[in-house]
């Protein structure tokens, strides 16, 4: 009986419950040194892998505007805005993302920003460090290659 | 008879020494609030008094036919309370007062219209159970016990009455029967009763009456119906200006902020709670319930009474409340999250027949969380760091603030030189879209030879969002260096294209030492285009134009005509109207500070006004706020209408129709 009331005074104590501690699906994005965001153009299932193995290449995650929140894609938590996080990685890169001023407010502290879209006037490319015009499907490929080939070489590199 | 005097005497004196009670058990609750002022200006207030119960000027209106049945039923009570007094008086001297004694012009004439009024009033009652019980209206509780006794009350106590008088003209002992129609009708089914008999149903129907009355009296102070005794002091103590600001705070060490408890709120906060008639109408123009949110503006109302009866009569002896106002999720208790939802569009106050000021109690309650507690929703964390860092709700470094003149030349605003000041405003500076506003308005303002410059990167937010957001600590920050910029800067008129900057610089800064005359940007353009100053052509292939009524612009400061007679001139003939334009305007949901909250019950407001204005098969939507611009424009690219539709302000019209 004495080892039960002993055993139980050993156990933690609950001082708080905090719910959806691990809402979503657990990651937390604002601790990430690099970011994919998926923006509404890019809202798509079927390409979500190949933009989730970009982020994996690059050490880091997916991310996505408040529209593909919207849109059911991905959770709440991986939204970068003003009604979202606040991020600051070391590298951003916005998929078809427009860059309008509530999600910009949640990215603008990153080192690098990196924008792939089809339009040159999108607010996100003017304030882009880097910004790639084209279409994401036929960019995004090429970039995942071109990684692959310098881990690759990388690895491969006995000096 | 002497037996029936001294009854009914003891009976009266009883039934109004306990709804005399009753009434100060409620009142002297009221008295728990705050001191407020509502007794400036009396000349304009007993008008007030006047005009609106006696011509129910506010029970009818388009929207709301059915406010005509009240009406009907207010004008009937108002000439049977001489009748009811006459009864009373009656009962108690009977020898010394009836309307009998009067001449039988005077007699006959009150007879008649006591008996006409009667019937009117029954099928006033009639229809009111008809209308809830087959077509009740959405957003009460039509079917409530406390409606259908009152209805019931008021009914028997009109048969009572016809009953009454029947049986007196079916004994032979009634003068005025000849000018009793009603009353005659009903006496020809008495025909079969014996004279003992009329006299027995006299007696009975005169003693149903009595108790009704008493009753009716009453149940009063314990049912909604209490609107009767608060509507005439309501619009006595209602607020003569618009409900455009909110009051400032005294920050003293010590102080209570917000209201987070029932007695903090004003006495006539807590008045309105009692003046409620559940009539429903602020609900039903509300975007928060219309979209399915939790906040119901009625039932905030209606909380804050329970509130009061549960927690007053403790408070009133110095004892610990038991009800929390801010929380719970029961009667009496106020959720947080109903009260994050109010966009503040002020739909409520314009509709209310009472002049009940719904939404400032909300803000009242957002002080007490956000200044007593830091309890509020985790998106605004952001917003108000940026705002106290940067002085912009996005945190931009605010060199960025002229970024939107690169490509045009802009002066900087110099005292004694420059004429107007052009407030850009954060949203104007910094939002993309709205950019464009900005330079359109600054073309025009050049093209009409107007003297204006800007304050650069020195200019800081306006302060909207933090005051409607119950941040008033960081607001009051902020205007004061704004005011002390303003007035180093020789600044007294200043130009806005932001309905919330323009507000907020009109109607809040003047509760702080400072003269600004502030100019929305319709209403200068409307201005000039008067005088002749802007040359116009017809702005061509803009296709069918509906226009949107901004909150800040339309409802709390009654501009509707300039930004329509400006598009007149701008496109040759007046906009389509929305179903719901000029004072029943549906907000675009961004008011209040929730242009920076997550959307998180519910449909989103902008998405429900958004399909309101597509049922109009526009092709351009007018607008003059750039909340509303961010939220038609978000709003049209979600319905996937972003490509037939576009959304321009009235400042980039005007430009294309200039020569």
């Amino acid at each position: 009986m004495k080892a039960w009331r002993e055993l139980y005074a050993l156990l933690p104590r609950v001082i708080d419950f905090i719910p959806r501690a691990t809402e979503g699906d657990g990651v937390d994005i604002t601790r990430v040194l690099a970011l994919v965001v998926v923006g509404k153009g890019a809202c798509d299932a079927k390409n979500l892998p190949m933009l989730e193995e970009l982020a994996k290449l690059l050490g880091g995650t997916i991310g996505c505007s408040r529209r593909v929140v919207e849109s059911g894609l991905l959770p709440y938590t991986r939204q970068v805005g003003q009604t979202g996080r606040t991020v600051v990685p070391k590298l951003y890169i916005g998929v078809a993302v427009s860059g309008a001023v509530q999600h910009l407010v949640g990215m603008q502290g990153a080192d690098k920003i990196i924008a792939i879209n089809t339009d040159r006037q999108a607010p996100l490319v003017q304030i882009a460090d880097y910004a790639l015009i084209g279409d994401y499907l036929e960019i995004v490929p090429r970039l995942i290659k071109g990684l692959e080939e310098r881990i690759k070489n990388f690895k491969g590199s006995k000096k | 008879m002497l037996p029936s005097i001294m009854l009914f005497a003891v009976v009266f004196v009883a039934a109004i020494a306990l709804f005399g009670w009753s009434c100060f058990k409620r009142f002297r609750l009221v008295a728990l609030g705050r001191a407020e002022n509502r007794c400036d200006n009396v000349g304009k207030r007993i008008w007030s008094m006047l005009l609106y119960p006696f011509t129910q000027l506010c029970t009818i209106t388009w929207r709301y036919p059915f406010g005509f049945n009240h009406a009907v039923l207010f004008w009937c009570f108002i000439v049977l309370l001489i009748a009811n007094a006459e009864f009373l008086l009656n009962g108690l001297f009977p020898a010394y007062i009836s309307i009998s004694y009067l001449p039988d012009g005077a007699y006959f004439t009150l007879a008649f219209i006591f008996d006409i009024v009667s019937i009117i009033a029954l099928l006033a009652v009639l229809l009111a159970v008809i209308r809830r019980l087959a077509f009740p209206p959405a957003n009460i509780v039509a079917r409530s016990r406390d409606a259908f006794v009152i209805l019931s009350l008021i009914a028997g106590l009109m048969i009572a009455f016809f009953g009454m008088h029947a049986s007196h003209i079916a004994h032979g002992t009634e003068r005025a029967a000849a000018y009793m129609p009603v009353s005659s009708l009903v006496a020809g089914w008495f025909s079969g009763v014996s004279a003992e008999g009329l006299v027995v149903s006299a007696g009975v129907f005169w003693w149903i009456h009595a108790i009704v009355l008493l009753s009716f009296l009453n149940y009063l102070p314990y049912s909604k119906h209490i609107h009767i005794l608060t509507a005439i002091p309501s619009c006595f103590v209602r607020s003569l200006e618009k409900i455009n600001s909110q009051t400032r705070e005294e920050f003293k060490k010590g102080n209570v902020f917000g209201v987070g408890q029932v007695e903090r709120f004003t006495w006539k906060d807590l008045l309105d709670s009692y003046s409620c008639t559940e009539c429903g109408r602020c609900s039903d123009v509300c975007p928060a319930t219309f979209t399915g949110k939790p906040l119901n503006p009625r039932l905030v109302i209606h909380d804050i009474k329970a509130n009061l009866l549960k927690n007053g009569p403790l408070v009133a002896s110095n004892r610990e409340a038991v009800l929390p106002l801010i929380g719970g999720d029961v009667e009496g208790s106020i959720s947080e999250e109903v009260i994050w939802e109010c966009t503040t569009c002020g739909a409520c106050v314009e509709v209310c027949p009472v002049f009940i000021e719904h939404f400032p109690k909300i803000i009242d309650m957002r002080r007490d969380l956000v200044e007593m507690h830091a309890r509020f929703p985790e998106e605004l964390l952001g917003f108000f760091e940026n705002m106290e860092q940067r002085s912009n709700p996005w945190g931009i470094a605010p060199a960025e603030r002229t970024k939107w003149a690169a490509e045009i030349d802009v002066k900087p605003f110099e005292a004694g030189k420059t004429e107007y000041l052009f407030f850009v405003g954060c949203a104007g500076a910094f939002d993309a879209r709205n950019r464009r506003t900005t330079l359109a308005l600054a073309k025009i303002l050049d093209a009409a030879g107007v003297s204006w410059g800007i304050l650069g990167k020195d200019e800081l937010c306006c302060g909207d969002s933090l005051r409607r957001l119950g941040n008033e600590f960081v607001f009051e920050r902020i205007v004061k260096e704004n005011i002390k910029m303003f007035t180093e800067r020789g600044v007294n008129k200043i130009i806005s294209h932001c309905p919330h900057c323009y507000s907020t610089l009109k109607n809040d800064y003047d509760q702080y030492d400072v003269e600004l005359e502030v100019i929305h940007h319709t209403e200068l353009i409307n201005n000039l285009i008067g005088e002749g100053k802007l040359n116009l052509d017809r702005a061509e292939d803009l296709g069918k134009m509906v226009f949107h009524d901004s909150c800040y612009l339309g409802r709390h400061n009654d501009i509707y005509e300039a930004p329509r007679k400006a598009l007149v001139s701008a496109i040759g003939h007046a906009p389509t109207e929305m179903k719901r334009h000029h004072k029943i305007g549906f907000c675009c949901g961004a008011g209040g500070g929730r242009m920076w909250m997550k959307n998180r019950v519910g449909k989103r407001i902008d998405m429900a006004r958004v399909e309101e204005a597509l049922k109009e098969d526009p092709e351009t939507i007018c607008v003059c706020c750039p909340y509303c611009m961010t939220m038609f424009v978000d709003g049209l690219k979600d319905e996937n209408a972003d490509d037939r539709v576009q959304v321009l302000d009235l400042a980039e019209i005007v430009v294309r129709a200039l020569k």
